[in-house]
């Protein structure tokens, strides 16, 4: 319980600056944008009308279904979830290259706790704290939907659709989890978990302009389908089980990593 | 007497570079054993093999009769472990660091690192970023130490602390030997070994050149003799010496034995300059190397 702890004290400031500029984001997106968009439909569609296609599907435009509160709800996500997705990212790579980093391997890996006892404690602590994220960023969701009209969907549905950050989440935290064990040097956390999130959502954007099916399986913003969530209340099974195997693939590799990798002096 | 530390024909290679060759240590249960060899020589990489940071190549590696690598959460409630170089967590200040390292021991240390910090003049209050090499030191020392370990590693220790704060902590590290702790001291300076060791071991090139009681290395003490003569030498005869390189009128050699013996050889000579020298480590590394690859009887154990 220890490094449990410790973890938790050194990130929840982090955890906490992260979680308000999501929330904001969301609040201003979905109660303030979301009402200027359904109020101005033809204006906004005129202005679409001026880009090429491909110019709005990499952005996550979907002129179809934009003015519904969940096609909007699916547009914000992208951008919700690569904020959502560097916070994760860099949680990953924070927690577990903290030793790395500050080169004090040492000191935690001669104490007498196995390294699975470690590894766990450390994964403990950080999904805690992306679980309060999102159990604060589910409750506003709700609320949000409570009070917007066009917000009719079952409880499930909306519950399922918030609940796609968190899952996309993983997936980044994972990436970041297994960085964090394999890299030699982690230099700058922020960097590289912008560059993480980034990487993922330049695939995405690639995705929606060529269409290519197979892309799909490498755009980890669309394995979970916020629209469709909202609308059907479940996701696409193989894009979630695609995910669910890339993140239980990278956290056995860092595991295995972890547990036995060896330290060098430094 | 129980060995505390015991490796049998240990290990370890980097790929295809040498790490360390077939290294048989007995470090006996309350004993300050030390570990000299110059940079590079093997004594890191023993000691993270043994602390199971690094997996060994081949050969058998036990502390207080518990494998390395198989037991080895077991053996680490047991040691304190103090690196060469120290590196903390950032934005902490040094109790904060102590606490946490107390943390996972099973007993409460606050008392005891109070006790240290104050031997040893450290500021606990202060953010261990914000100290000098040698207060990072003494926070290492501390973190060590505060468990009551059984064994006591140090790799070596004394670099970046001041004279004054050296002989305080070599006084710290007795007076834990004398509560039964073993000490396993690693170093590449002989004399802060002769200093407090009972005995020694010597690595070079990965492997173990010598192992001896401190008392026998100081009753083989070697000195360093270099002379030149007014004509050219035509060869130099002497028990105890080792080592003879002879160029022209010059003649350098390492030399084990009575001095006055070698006065009254040097005396017969007509020299022209003589000069007799503690060797450096590197020396007398190299004179072990050679008088081992050499096929000579090992100085006695």
């Amino acid at each position: 319980m220890n490094v449990y702890r410790f973890e938790l004290r050194r990130e929840w400031k982090n955890a906490a600056v992260w979680t308000a500029v999501l929330l904001a984001l969301l609040g201003v997106l979905l109660l303030s944008v979301y009402p200027i968009y359904y109020d101005g439909r033809t204006q906004v569609l005129a202005a679409l009308e001026g880009f090429p296609p491909q110019f709005a599907a990499a952005f996550g435009l979907n002129i179809e279904t934009i003015f519904s509160f969940g096609g909007f709800y699916a547009f914000s996500f992208l951008y919700l979830a690569v904020l959502g997705a560097v916070f994760a990212s860099g949680l990953g790579l924070s927690v577990f290259a903290r030793e790395k980093r500050a080169k004090c391997d040492d000191f935690l890996l001669t104490k007498p706790r196995p390294r699975t006892a470690l590894f766990a404690a450390k994964g403990l602590a950080a999904l805690t704290l992306l679980v309060l994220q999102n159990l604060l960023y589910v409750a506003l969701f709700l609320a949000i939907c409570n009070a917007t009209p066009q917000a009719a969907a079952p409880l499930g549905n909306r519950l399922v659709a918030a609940l796609a950050l968190l899952l996309t989440q993983l997936v980044f935290f994972a990436t970041g989890v297994c960085i964090a064990v394999f890299a030699k040097k982690v230099r700058t956390v922020s960097g590289t978990a912008m560059a993480v999130a980034f990487g993922g959502f330049l695939l995405t954007a690639l995705q929606s302009i060529l269409k290519e099916e197979a892309l799909r399986y490498l755009s980890p913003y669309q394995y979970f389908d916020a629209a469709l969530a909202f609308e059907t209340g479940h996701f696409e099974t193989a894009m979630a089980v695609t995910a669910s195997v890339l993140t239980v693939a990278l956290l056995v590799a860092a595991f295995v990593k972890y547990r036995t990798g060896q330290t060098h002096a430094v | 007497m129980k060995a505390a530390i015991e490796t049998v024909q240990l290990t370890k290679n980097y790929g295809k570079a040498r790490g360390i060759t077939q290294v048989d240590l007995q470090v006996q249960e309350g004993e300050i054993f030390g570990f000299i060899g110059p940079n590079g020589a093997g004594k890191s990489t023993t000691i993270r093999t043994l602390l199971g940071l690094l997996h060994k190549t081949s050969g058998q590696a036990r502390i207080f009769g518990m494998d390395c690598e198989t037991q080895r959460t077991q053996i680490l409630e047991q040691v304190g472990y103090l690196p060469s170089e120290v590196f903390y967590y950032d934005n902490m200040r040094a109790i904060d660091l102590l606490r946490y390292s107390a943390s996972f021991y099973k007993k409460d240390c606050n008392a005891r690192i109070q006790e240290l910090a104050g031997l040893l003049e450290l500021d606990l209050n202060k953010k261990i970023e914000d100290m000098s090499l040698g207060n990072k030191k003494k926070v290492g020392i501390v973190q060590g130490l505060l468990h009551e370990p059984r064994l006591i590693i140090l790799d070596e220790p004394t670099s970046g602390l001041d004279p004054l704060m050296q002989r305080t902590f070599f006084d710290l590290i007795q007076r834990e030997n004398r509560r039964g702790a073993t000490v396993l001291f690693s170093s590449h300076i002989l004399g802060e070994v002769q200093r407090i060791c009972d005995r020694v071991a010597i690595i070079k090139e990965g492997r173990i050149v010598n192992t001896q009681k401190i008392a026998d290395l100081r009753k083989n003490t070697y000195k360093k003799v270099r002379f030149t003569a007014q004509r050219p030498l035509q060869g130099f005869a002497l028990p105890g010496v080792a080592d003879l390189q002879l160029d022209g009128q010059q003649a350098s050699f390492m030399y084990s034995g009575d001095c006055n013996v070698l006065m009254s050889a040097l005396a017969a000579l007509p020299l022209q300059d003589v000069d007799v020298t503690e060797p450096d480590l590197e020396e007398i590394f190299m004179h072990y190397y050679t008088e081992q690859e050499a096929g000579h009887e090992r100085l006695p154990v």
